[in-house]
């Protein structure tokens, strides 16, 4: 059952304003948190992942769709149910933080950090707050950007030199990775600091947006089932 | 008329060692200026940009004494954010200045900064993304970008500020000769309509002597010369100060597509090879990175890949030294087997495959640069060659320094070096001359020239002309390669969205 990304719901998931995403999130999160119960729990995974994937960029071809996403939902939903106590709530946990981190990274994966700072902006945040946010986001960037490096320059140092022989080697070349990776970020976010605050990072008061988010009808709705939900979920408990 | 930036006996320590990078410093920028900021690397161009901008020492540590005004206003006494509406700098590593995630956001970053209102904001984002000639990526990630679309999109996140003085740190290094062009030419050209100056470190000076009105020599942190830019015309004075020449020609030389030496019998070979990072599926407006790309790697010889910014030349690099799998064709060496297998877990001469990119620091592995140096040697070689690689290259001085240490013209200084002294067989760089002054380059070309003559095979990946017109290129034309480049809605490169070129062009 492929769901194609062109018409569906994840698309529109995707588009929504960053406000209304973020009541989403939370919705999501309300649920992991205050169900202890294994049903609601494997509904609110399913929900995360299946926000998740259609939020993720298409990888033509991949082995899991939409079909595969609700399979593991609902499987988790009957292991959890009929499985002895102890298991059951090592499951919970880990549902709890799979729902914490696929909600999470389901809102980072489709908000740009334009329209982050924007939406925070309207919904009142201080400034400083949202710049602190819009940094960290940016860090979380620059954080993989360079162990992709890191780890593309130790495959290219290799292929020419040939694999470490003792584990005292690959240990001492892992310890110069890990001493590479943090002079270079300290070296960047010190860079990436000093070319923000030349762009007038640091000045007082509000800040303007290309784009003004706006709540469209479709947002309203969206944030509405969501709270819906989420209320029911957790009062018919 | 009144100076826009007034630097009088200005001196600065700065480093570990507390070395002083400017002695004595006097500079006078005034309205119309396009001052030319030129010298050996590491003779304090970045410096001085960094202390008129105020960065040092607000952020980047260092003890500034002297005076510093900018319109009239001792430095200190604006905010940072002060200085922004005054001065921009473009930084020499794009990677280091790109905030936000999309290149539209990055353009909008510094306007929206000042509270423009939102009309400005989008007049001035369209404006400064036609002039970059990114309106067909302004949606894209800027993680997606290639390095020199990376660094017209930092270009572009100065010109949005409007400031009416461009403080530009190596604007045109990995730019595509055409970018290069355009851009200094604009950015020379908005300075002048806002009653602007520009301030451009540049060891590239063809691109910048047509628009300079002065040209500024430094040498070991003091100006040298501070005259007309006429100067650079002249072999011996650019020899005295180890500049490049102001302009080169490359007779035979590649024009967005790939070049290789007739190989009678190649090392490597890449048949029909195609690439598409994941998560990307091939349309007509944004067609896969590489198409059906043939290759032949000779050795003794010098292979060029040129192209412009975003065409896939790192792309196809790494492809060839083993680090990225394609997503069809094949890589092999010339008894047939596969490239990548062999470079992965072979070692020594004949068999390897050295790979220096874009950031080389992540290649060091030791704390010492001798230390470094002698890692890279293959077994039972003698110590002796480290010594008359780094002599070749000129880091020997840089002996007993931390390898972390370094600038980045001499880290990749270092980082070829090793790669040279772990002799494989075919040694792959790219952008190999970024940051190399008219001395350096001269020592890298020699030391690849040894290279070379000594049966090794070279891939290099460049935009430099002036680097790669001094490559041995009497034996460079053009090969049958098909080469697929991303869409560019530049003015100079027209409609062509799509480079190819099925059948030999041009034989040398």
């Amino acid at each position: 059952m492929p769901v194609h990304h062109d018409c569906d719901v994840g698309k529109a998931a995707g588009g929504l304003d960053p406000r209304t995403k973020l009541v989403m999130v939370l919705c999501v999160y309300t649920v992991a948190c205050a169900a202890d119960d294994s049903w609601r729990l494997a509904l609110a995974l399913t929900v995360a992942a299946f926000w998740f994937w259609r939020v993720s960029p298409v990888h033509p071809g991949a082995p899991v769709d939409a079909a595969t996403w609700l399979i593991i939902g609902s499987g988790s939903l009957l292991c959890m149910e009929f499985c002895p106590e102890w298991p059951a709530a090592v499951a919970e946990s880990v549902a709890r933080v799979c729902i914490i981190l696929l909600g999470g990274g389901a809102f980072s994966r489709s908000t740009g950090t334009g329209e982050l700072a924007a939406a925070l902006q309207q919904i009142g945040c201080p400034r400083s707050l949202v710049l602190v946010l819009l940094a960290c986001q940016v860090m979380v960037g620059c954080v993989r950007q360079e162990i992709n490096q890191a780890w593309e320059a130790g495959r290219a140092r290799t292929a020419c030199l040939g694999t470490p022989r003792s584990p005292g080697l690959v240990a001492a070349a892992a310890r110069w990775a890990a001493v590479s990776f943090c002079a270079r970020l300290f070296r960047r976010a010190d860079a990436m600091a000093a070319a923000a605050e030349l762009r007038g990072f640091s000045r007082p008061g509000r800040r303007t947006s290309l784009k003004r988010p706006r709540l469209r009808l479709l947002d309203w709705c969206a944030a509405t089932a969501c709270c819906t939900a989420a209320a029911l979920l957790l009062w018919t408990h | 008329m009144d100076a826009i930036l007034e630097v009088q006996r200005l001196c600065c320590v700065r480093g570990p060692d507390g070395c002083e990078a400017l002695h004595d410093v006097g500079l006078t920028v005034r309205p119309g200026e396009v001052i030319l900021l030129a010298g050996k690397s590491g003779c304090g161009k970045s410096t001085l940009i960094h202390c008129a901008c105020g960065l040092i020492p607000r952020i980047f540590p260092g003890q500034v004494r002297g005076s510093i005004e900018l319109y009239g206003r001792t430095i200190g006494a604006l905010a940072t954010w002060e200085i922004a509406q005054r001065a921009g700098l473009a930084f020499q590593n794009p990677d280091h200045q790109l905030f936000t995630d999309t290149v539209q956001g990055e353009a909008a970053f510094g306007p929206e900064n000042l509270a423009l209102p939102q009309e400005e904001v989008a007049h001035r984002v369209e404006d400064v993304l036609r002039r970059t000639g990114l309106l067909g990526l302004r949606h894209r990630l800027t993680r997606t970008l290639s390095f020199g679309q990376k660094r017209r999109v930092g270009i572009a996140g100065v010109l949005s500020l409007k400031p009416r003085l461009f403080l530009l740190d190596e604007p045109a290094s990995v730019l595509d000769d055409e970018s290069a062009r355009s851009i200094i030419a604009d950015v020379a050209r908005l300075a002048a309509e806002m009653g602007g100056a520009v301030l451009v470190a540049e060891h590239r000076l063809g691109y910048v002597i047509d628009h300079a009105t002065r040209l500024v020599v430094m040498d070991r942190g003091s100006i040298v010369y501070d005259g007309s830019p006429a100067a650079a015309w002249d072999h011996e004075f650019r020899a005295r100060h180890g500049l490049r020449a102001p302009a080169c020609e490359f007779p035979k030389g590649p024009q967005f597509g790939i070049c290789s030496i007739p190989a009678a019998g190649p090392v490597l070979q890449a048949r029909r090879v195609c690439f598409s990072y994941a998560g990307h599926r091939p349309t007509a407006e944004e067609p896969a990175i590489l198409a059906d790309v043939n290759l032949d790697v000779a050795a003794s010889a010098a292979t060029v890949v040129a192209g412009p910014n975003g065409s896939g030349k790192t792309t196809l690099l790494k492809i060839l030294a083993g680090l990225l799998r394609p997503t069809s064709g094949t890589v092999r060496w010339c008894d047939g087997s596969s490239a990548a297998a062999q470079g992965m877990y072979s070692r020594g001469r004949g068999s390897s495959i050295a790979y220096v990119g874009h950031q080389p620091l992540y290649l060091f592995r030791r704390g010492q640069v001798l230390r470094e140096l002698a890692s890279w040697l293959p077994p039972k070689t003698p110590l002796d060659l480290t010594v008359d690689i780094a002599e070749r290259l000129d880091i020997r001085h840089l002996f007993a320094r931390h390898p972390l240490a370094l600038s980045e013209g001499e880290s990749r200084r270092l980082a070829i070096a090793g790669a040279l002294a772990a002799q494989p067989r075919v040694l792959i760089l790219d952008e190999p001359s970024v940051g190399f002054d008219g001395h350096h380059m001269g020592c890298l070309l020699d030391a690849l020239d040894r290279y070379m003559a000594s049966g090794g095979a070279l891939v290099v990946a460049s935009n430099d002309q002036d680097f790669l017109c001094r490559l041995p290129t009497s034996a460079v034309c053009l090969s049958a390669i098909q080469q697929v480049s991303t869409a560019f809605d530049h003015p100079l490169f027209g409609s062509q969205s799509r480079v190819k070129s099925d059948k030999p062009s041009s034989t040398a």
